[in-house]
């Protein structure tokens, strides 16, 4: 299954691209020229709508000794938007583990027995590091500075730092010497 | 009115209809919710604009002696001042086109279709245009225009 439904769906919005599947239904593959003329748009403008219906998997090109001839490709065409749908699911899932794993390679690579070894320069990495800190405070309860100091001494000796970036990336807020974990 | 204020009046407003047009048929494209065909309306709409501004730029240099270093080489070749004008028109005609002419080349062989159109769209009205200019040149200024590269 062709799983670039965003990119069938945006072939298959707009009107002139129907009316070239349209012309297609009848099973008969059709050059250029012919559809040119069947739907009164410019050859040039035909084979631009042609190459993203191809691209998307909804007509196929066969080449012939002096041009070319386009036919619908009928199995995806027939497909339901049910199973479309569904294949944009599975990609979500994909892309969530893929973040999933990266977020644990940073972790691997920063933390060592518990403690940070150094504060990631990148930002990606970085937000990923204070993230996991920020897990430590519990929502719906303040703490000294001195209690934030001491969760995340744990990690690193820089607390100042880790605070300071806490507050910027909005992992916690704060007020004068009172520090909470927004909800 | 002389002879080259005809040819500028007459020009510039066979542009500025074509403009319009392509402007109207941008729009009917976009309530037809044919989008991609509604930028080439606005690509051609650019060219317009590109050709309208050389032209002005042509017509003060040659009838307003506004300073020009590229034009010049073109009208020194030139006594007359219509023959200087349809020069410098075709310098642009000549030059502009050519690396979209290049592009589309390029695109066509290397299957880049949408790339392609567009700029199949710009040099169609790169060529329009200046065969329009070419028929205005004869019926006001009494010039035969042809491409320098001929």
């Amino acid at each position: 299954m062709n799983n670039n439904a965003i990119q069938v769906f945006k072939a298959l919005s707009d009107r002139s691209r129907l009316g070239i599947i349209n012309a297609l239904l009848d099973g008969e593959p059709k050059y250029v020229e012919l559809l040119s003329e069947q739907l009164h748009l410019a050859p040039s403008t035909i084979s631009f709508h042609l190459k993203k219906l191809e691209d998307a998997g909804l007509v196929r090109r066969r080449k012939q000794q002096y041009y070319a001839d386009y036919q619908l490709n009928a199995e995806l065409l027939e497909r339901s938007l049910r199973s479309m749908v569904e294949v944009e699911d599975w990609d979500r899932h994909v892309q969530e583990e893929r973040v999933r794993l990266y977020r644990r390679k940073v972790l691997d690579t920063f933390l060592q027995d518990g403690r940070l070894l150094s504060i990631p320069v990148q930002r990606k990495k970085r937000r990923i590091i204070l993230e996991h800190l920020a897990a430590e405070f519990e929502s719906g309860r303040t703490y000294s500075e001195q209690e934030v100091n001491a969760i995340l001494q744990v990690y690193h000796s820089d607390t100042a730092t880790l605070r300071r970036e806490l507050i910027m990336e909005r992992l916690l807020e704060r007020k004068p010497n009172e520090y909470w974990k927004p909800a | 009115m002389e002879a080259h204020d005809h040819l500028k009046q007459h020009y510039l407003e066979a542009i500025a209809h074509w403009k319009q047009r392509e402007q109207t048929a941008m729009d009917e494209k976009l309530e037809e919710q044919r989008e991609d065909e509604a930028v080439f309306h606005r690509i051609a709409m650019n060219v317009l604009d590109v050709f309208e501004k050389m032209f002005l730029v042509s017509y003060g240099a040659v009838f307003m002696q506004r300073q020009n270093p590229k034009l010049e080489p073109v009208l020194a070749e030139y006594e007359h001042p219509h023959e200087q004008l349809a020069a410098a028109c075709q310098l642009y005609f000549d030059t502009i086109p050519e690396p979209w002419k290049a592009k589309a080349a390029e695109d066509e062989e290397a299957g880049r279709t949408e790339e392609w159109k567009k700029e199949i769209v710009k040099v169609e009205v790169a060529r329009t245009l200046e065969s329009i200019f070419h028929s205005m040149a004869v019926r006001f200024l009494d010039v035969e225009v042809g491409s320098r590269e001929q």
